[in-house]
């Protein structure tokens, strides 16, 4: 089957990452030709993968945590994800945590973990008035259902009217906030309310690295007949009486196709078609790994994720003229319990604005990058002393330029824009959003953001 | 295939995707929808489940076919006698 048959595609994906994979492996369960079409060689987008020393280390640049580890229903999470892609949550090897998690402010440290109560024990241990308040956010959060709509609701209020503490609602935002708050300022509290369920109360596992999870999807949507154009970067999609006839690749094929869906973003995917749409987002990322040649609970790291704040009062906005380092990640990769040892993998994350970056001259961005990456090491001493002595085998920093050459999102925003369609319809008939921009964020967010809108707005719509 | 046979292999695929349903009183005239916890996409789960078992196809424009027991048989009946069964 050619990209360049006369007759059009029944449904054309932009972009092969995990919502691209998981909308083409749901289409192709209903139609007959289903294309997904990537700008890079490899799939995966912002959770993506690469080599260094020799090809001896794979690194997985996005990937963090999966979330949503617990079963509930076959309406929500996991469960929702893998019915729908006809695949058996077993078949990813998703392990869980061997170490719990941290939330750490000055004055204040939170435990979480897969049970959770873990979380609950913690907040009534340092907070023991709250914990009626919290058990009641907990209930209203746990029958959140799959997001297609916006409550326009700010999310610090929304903790507020369960919890009286300034002190326990920053901690509760903070890992929300890192996890996948897309705009800065505060975000939705319905998406707000799927975070913390995904992430806080059902837990949260992981592959041994991203590529073995892009491999298994990438096989099933091979076996249900669908087909992978990678490097094959989208110029321009042509536009003709309200709907979407083709896309045209930058070395100038054709494709034709009936349907389409798109992970570029909103605003990217607006562009492609000569429109603007949405508005771009600013919140990027500056992130530190470092490989090493132990286990890294060797070097006193016990915390599987942990996220800081270097005060109580930060705010959800990043400054243009530093390191942001009042919020820190930190996501060790060996701490889930793989049957043998995992990559010694140490990420430190923070976030950044790529117009604080230029490429302009080379040799003061690489300064840049390693002045930005010693503060960070410095604060990261603070919680875990050992590391200093450590050397790590190889170090790799990454820039919102690095997001944005990867990825193509403009300003390397690692949450898409700061618009977000929810039920994934554009102002064209026949061309849906998927992954960030629909409301999807993380690796699950992503795979549920394709196969519902696949759901909703392709196979069952008669707008086809 | 005769009708009550086709209700009966309705009935087993919905068992399948939900399992917490009570199956027992399901009235045939009457939409499934309207009577047990099913949402457009168990539908969808349905014709993927005819597919995989029985082999037929339910194009997207006949999704609607498949609102209660009773109009399932009256659609399925000819599809399996069209294949055969």
């Amino acid at each position: 089957m050619s990209a360049e048959s006369p007759q059009p595609w029944d449904v054309v994906i932009i972009g092969g990452g995990l919502s691209g994979l998981a909308a083409g492996i749901r289409c192709a369960q209903f139609f007959k030709r289903v294309v997904i079409v990537e700008a890079h060689s490899k799939l995966g987008g912002l959770n993506s993968y690469y080599h260094k020393l020799d090809r001896r280390h794979l690194f997985s640049n996005g990937l963090h945590t999966v979330t949503n580890f617990r079963p509930t229903s076959r309406r929500w999470g996991r469960d929702l994800v893998m019915r729908n892609l006809g695949m058996s949550w077993d078949e990813f090897e998703i392990r869980p945590p061997r170490y719990p998690s941290r939330i750490s402010l000055p004055g204040v440290t939170l435990a979480f973990d897969n049970d959770p109560r873990v979380l609950e024990e913690s907040v009534a241990a340092r907070f023991p008035s709250e914990i009626d308040g919290f058990r009641r956010l907990c209930a209203v959060v746990e029958k959140e259902s799959v997001v297609l709509q916006a409550s326009h609701a700010d999310c610090f209020e929304f903790l507020r009217s369960f919890i009286a503490s300034p002190e326990l609602v920053a901690a509760l935002a903070l890992p929300i906030l890192c996890y996948g708050a897309h705009q800065e300022g505060t975000i939705d509290s319905r998406l707000f309310s799927i975070l913390f369920r995904s992430l806080l109360i059902e837990g949260c596992g992981s592959p041994v690295d991203i590529k073995s999870m892009l491999d298994r999807l990438q096989t099933r949507f091979r076996s249900l007949g669908g087909e992978l154009l990678t490097r094959s970067p989208i110029a321009s999609l042509t536009v003709d009486g309200g709907r979407v006839r083709a896309a045209t690749l930058a070395d100038g094929r054709v494709i034709e196709g009936v349907r389409f869906l798109s992970s570029a973003g909103l605003s990217e995917t607006g562009k492609l078609c000569g429109s603007q749409w949405g508005k771009p987002g600013t919140i990027s990322v500056f992130q530190w790994i470092g490989a090493y040649d132990r286990p890294l609970e060797q070097f006193g790291i016990r915390d599987t994720l942990h996220f800081a704040a270097s005060r109580v009062d930060y705010t959800w906005r990043i400054p243009g003229d530093r390191v942001f380092s009042d919020l820190i990640t930190y996501s060790a990769n060996d701490n889930y319990a793989f049957p043998q040892p995992g990559h010694a993998h140490f990420k430190i994350s923070c976030f950044s604005h790529a117009s604080e970056w230029s490429l302009a001259d080379r040799d003061a961005y690489a300064a840049q990058k390693r002045r930005y990456a010693d503060e960070l090491l410095r604060i990261t001493y603070g919680y875990y002393p050992e590391l200093s002595q450590a050397r790590p085998l190889v170090e790799d920093l990454f820039s919102p330029l690095t997001v944005e050459r990867y990825t193509h999102h403009p300003g390397g925003t690692i949450y898409g824009g700061a618009e977000k369609t929810w039920d994934g319809r554009t102002a064209l008939q026949n061309l849906f959003i998927i992954g960030n921009d629909q409301g999807g964020v993380g690796i699950m967010g992503a795979m549920t953001s394709g196969v519902l809108v696949s759901n909703l707005q392709v196979i069952l719509s008669k707008a086809g | 295939m005769t009708k009550d046979e086709c209700k009966k292999l309705v009935l087993d695929i919905i068992a399948d995707i939900a399992p917490d349903e009570d199956l027992s009183n399901v009235k045939p005239d009457v939409r499934l929808r309207d009577q047990l916890q099913l949402d457009s996409m168990d539908f969808l789960d349905i014709v993927m489940e005819l597919r995989k078992r029985h082999g037929i196809e339910v194009p997207e424009a006949d999704y609607l076919k498949l609102a209660s027991l009773d109009s399932s048989a009256e659609y399925l009946v000819p599809k399996f006698a069209a294949l055969g069964k």
